[in-house]
């Protein structure tokens, strides 16, 4: 006996079906495949019960060159023999794409000027448009999810070559990309660029958090230390949001991230203060911005004392647990530390490139991007005359 | 009340002031048939005593919960969720719409396309090729389903 169902059961329904299956059941009729792909129910998934919690994937560097790779671990896995492989459907130009983000599942990559979005649950991705304005300009990147419109961004920073420390220096040319929208917008964000202020050259990912993004930053005016720029995706301006004072000097190594909903900053102690990385880490402290915006709120939350030379933190995990990349010769060893009860779980080790960051972000199953028409692989040649960043 | 389409229709009367001395009413549900009717009445007022039996303890509540939700189904038949569900919506019933609504995507998940059409009662109305189109394109999400 057959019964019509309204489409608000359906919805119910097809809530609580893995993604596996609701992906299949687009088949089933053009009026399940419109609903499967409809902006709302795309948007409610995130909040299905679905989402495997204690799996992460894992990126890394490749020994091999050309090639990056996506894992996907189960965290409080001990023996961790649930290792899948990720088909990362790509190849670049050059070497490797550089990894912008990752929000809610979704990766955003870039190299010389081809920007990229995947999902990796349902192994799509689309080639954005290009930005506006394309050159040899040094570019910063950022990827967040905005919450006040449901829209997942892109955030480009593009400096004008010329004295960026000095007065008189052209602010940069910001520009947004909304998934939503599908194109880029030129904003009109420089005008709000604080002078004298430059981005930390240390490659790592912004931190995003309620609506805006965050880089270390060198502030090479009166202040001479680090403070973190910010980027409200909201009001469109900029912000620079000051460091207690002495603590950070310029140049310092800061990596801003997010602690139980804070703002924060993961600091580290090198042993030979250089630009770049190839230093062996002294200590590491993290900080907290308790009350956001003001700068006497920023407190140490604790310091990492790990019995290592090479080793960076990846992230936090379920509020205690901090996610660590112990850096060897031959790849790098991935680990989970509770703060609260010492316990280290053993994450794997991975074939990664000496000195090259892993990237760990939560599993999360989405279907953001399944309405997006397909990506054919490109098979554009690459131009010999182009040089690669 | 856990039949919020029924308490709704007691909180119209009451605005309406009509007195209703009389201890029984009568409450007009034309889209909900005996059968399934039964079924949600027993199920709240197990869900209640279960309740009421572990008063502060919501895991025990939960668990002896869950136990009579598997022993429920198994004397349930497949086609009887969907006029279950309708029931539950159509009373808003939350816990019962939410349980039998896990109840079906349990039922259909990893199973064919063709198991789910006949379970809803539907006709693929794609055009030519469209089909094909869609699975080519998500062949990996289509391996490993049950067979019917």
């Amino acid at each position: 006996m057959f019964e019509y169902l309204p489409f608000e059961v359906l919805l119910e329904i097809f809530h609580r079906l893995p993604l596996k299956s609701l992906i299949q059941f687009r088949c089933v009729s053009k009026s399940c495949n419109s609903l499967i792909t409809s902006p709302a129910f795309i948007n409610f998934g995130l909040t299905r019960s679905h989402s495997d919690s204690n799996k992460l994937i894992v990126r890394y560097l490749d020994v091999k060159s050309h090639v990056e790779r996506y894992k996907l671990i189960h965290e409080d896995n001990d023996n961790n023999e649930q290792i899948q492989d990720l088909e990362f459907p790509l190849r670049s130009r050059c070497d490797c794409f550089q990894l912008v983000g990752s929000v809610n599942g979704l990766f955003c990559l870039y190299e010389e000027n081809r920007f990229i979005l995947w999902n990796p649950c349902i192994r799509k991705f689309i080639t954005l448009p290009k930005p506006s304005v394309t050159g040899l300009f040094p570019c910063y990147l950022a990827f967040l999810f905005d919450s006040r419109n449901n829209d997942y961004k892109v955030v480009r920073i593009a400096y004008q070559l010329v004295k960026i420390r000095s007065e008189g220096a052209k602010p940069p040319l910001v520009e947004v990309y909304s998934v939503r929208e599908g194109s880029w917008r030129i904003t009109s964000a420089g005008d709000s660029y604080p002078p004298k202020i430059t981005i930390s050259n240390w490659p790592h990912q912004a931190a995003s958090l309620n609506g805006a993004v965050y880089f270390p930053a060198n502030d090479w005016g009166e202040a001479q230390s680090s403070v973190v720029l910010s980027f409200d995706l909201g009001d469109e301006v900029f912000r620079v949001i000051s460091l207690p004072n002495g603590k950070f000097k310029l140049n310092a190594h800061i990596v801003t991230s997010v602690f139980k909903g804070l703002l924060s900053l993961i600091c580290y102690e090198h042993q030979h203060m250089g630009e770049y990385f190839m230093c062996r880490v002294k200590c590491c402290s993290v900080w907290v911005m308790k009350e956001y915006g003001v700068v006497d709120s920023w407190t140490k939350q604790f310091t990492i004392d790990l019995d290592m030379q090479y080793w960076k933190v990846l992230g936090f995990w379920k509020n205690d647990r901090i996610l660590v990349q112990k850096i060897q010769l031959d790849g790098s060893m991935l680990f989970s530390y509770d703060l609260e009860s010492q316990q280290v779980n053993n994450l794997g080790f991975y074939r990664s490139r000496w000195y090259s960051y892993c990237y760990v972000d939560n599993y999360v199953e989405n279907l953001v991007l399944l309405d997006k028409p397909n990506d054919a692989v490109s098979k554009r040649k690459v131009s010999k005359k182009r040089k690669c960043r | 009340m856990k039949f919020c389409a029924v308490k709704q229709y007691f909180d119209d009367e009451n605005n309406n002031n009509i007195t209703s001395g009389a201890s029984t009413t009568m409450i007009p549900l034309p889209n909900v048939e005996s059968h399934p009717l039964a079924i949600l009445i027993t199920y709240c007022k197990k869900h209640l005593k279960i309740k009421a039996n572990n008063a502060d303890n919501k895991k025990e509540t939960e668990k002896e919960m869950e136990q009579y939700e598997q022993e429920l189904l198994k004397k349930v038949m497949p086609q009887e969720l969907t006029e279950l569900i309708l029931a539950a919506n159509y009373l808003n019933f939350k816990e019962a719409l939410d349980f039998f609504c896990r109840a079906v995507a349990s039922a259909i998940q990893n199973k064919s396309i063709e198991f789910v059409r006949k379970f809803f009662g539907l006709e693929s109305d794609f055009e030519l090729g469209e089909e094909e189109k869609l699975r080519e394109e998500f062949a990996w999400s289509f391996e490993g389903v049950d067979e019917d």
